[in-house]
């Protein structure tokens, strides 16, 4: 199996769903002649040209709008986000339109669109640009929120997402791109709202998705040396959330460390803790915990950035605190 | 195009309106079990498998 990076891997799936269907277009800043601003896009204007991928002004409020209308009448947009803290402009579409057509018109309008782009924090990039948003899309009835974590499940995501008849919130990271990881050629498709077991483990669950699932990997690591075996569930897809897959690990490790990029007032942590607590209460030897980001807007200085950051250092700690081990907090 | 053709076109315009306005007016209201459906394209004809209840 060729080994990719994340951002070949995302590239491939759009070249693939290009050709397999006409109706696939790319849209967004820069995304044509300079290939997009992370290279997601290499190639694909020279080979698809420019009807189906199209550089828009800076204006994703209006290009959003447009993907949307594309989509009511036949079409499959992806509408790129230079970054998912500057589609905050285009809130008012996703979350107004793409989100409420199909409920609001008795099921006759669908709307297939995926937005996508990366998220949340990568270095020094201050508080305005480096922000989590997948709880608030999250929270939105009518739309699906999917962040994978590896190149596999980059490729395989996009092309569920692209085929999907709903409107999907595709969340990357920039410091995701340049992960190398196997990925399987030709048809790959990872369904949406399947979550996926990263390592197994029979001690703790480390609940994580995105960026956060090499976190979860490296605290497991750890812990692995202090004789304690976590297992790192990768959600894969916020919403719909994997119901099964969270009871099947918990029924297994009987404790629980979610583990979120963002803030943790009312983040997709709260929402997975819910979940288990209603689904399997008796399964629980410890009341879960959550690592999150600081809630407060991310610091441009490195060192406190670093401190606002969650670290495998503090998943360790969440983690030695519901087996009631001495966290030396 | 000329004034008589804007108005043909106002025109067509307000007896859509007036159609779905009509439709809507006559139509009886929505079973209670049509406050789940149509939130998801799987949902079509059922309750949202992917919405809370």
């Amino acid at each position: 199996m060729p080994t990719l990076t994340y951002r070949d891997a995302l590239n491939q799936a759009l070249r693939e769903e290009m050709q397999r269907d006409p109706n696939v277009f790319l849209m967004g800043e820069e995304v044509g002649v300079y290939q997009g601003a992370y290279k997601v896009s290499r190639g694909l204007l020279e080979e698809f040209g420019p009807l189906r991928v199209v550089d828009t002004p800076i204006t994703e409020l209006g290009f959003a709008g447009v993907g949307v209308g594309a989509a009511m009448v036949g079409l499959r947009p992806i509408i790129e986000f230079m970054t998912w803290n500057f589609a905050l402009l285009a809130m008012d579409q996703i979350v107004n339109s793409a989100a409420k057509m199909r409920y609001m018109s008795g099921g006759q309008v669908s709307v297939p669109i995926v937005f996508r782009g990366p998220c949340g924090a990568a270095l020094q990039l201050a508080a305005q640009h480096s922000q989590c948003f997948e709880s608030m899309y999250a929270n939105v009835p009518g739309l699906k929120v999917v962040m994978p974590a590896t190149p596999a499940d980059a490729k395989g995501l996009l092309k569920s997402a692209i085929r999907d008849d709903d409107p999907v919130v595709f969340m990357e990271g920039e410091m995701l791109y340049n992960v190398r990881g196997e990925v399987p050629e030709g048809e790959h498709l990872v369904p949406i709202g399947v979550a996926d077991v990263k390592r197994a483990g029979t001690d703790v669950t480390l609940i994580c998705y995105g960026k956060t699932v090499a976190v979860a990997l490296k605290a497991a690591e750890q812990l692995a040396a202090e004789g304690i075996e976590a297992e790192v569930l990768d959600l894969r897809t916020v919403r719909p959330l994997d119901r099964t897959a969270l009871g099947e690990s918990v029924s297994r490790t009987h404790r629980a460390v979610v583990v979120e990029e963002g803030w943790p007032f009312a983040g997709v942590g709260a929402q997975v803790v819910d979940d288990i607590q209603r689904g399997s209460f008796d399964e629980l030897d410890a009341p879960i915990l959550r690592v999150t980001g600081a809630d407060v807007p991310m610091p441009y200085n490195k060192h406190l950035e670093r401190a606002a950051k969650v670290s495998p250092e503090k998943v360790v700690r969440a983690a030695k605190q519901v087996l009631y081990l001495d966290a030396g907090r | 195009m000329d004034d008589e053709a804007i108005r043909q076109l106002d025109e067509s315009v307000k007896a859509e309106v007036q159609d779905a306005w009509d439709f809507a007016e006559q139509s009886p209201d929505p079973e209670p079990g049509e406050l789940w459906t149509d939130v998801y394209a799987a949902d079509a004809g059922r309750p949202a498998a992917n919405a809370e209840q």
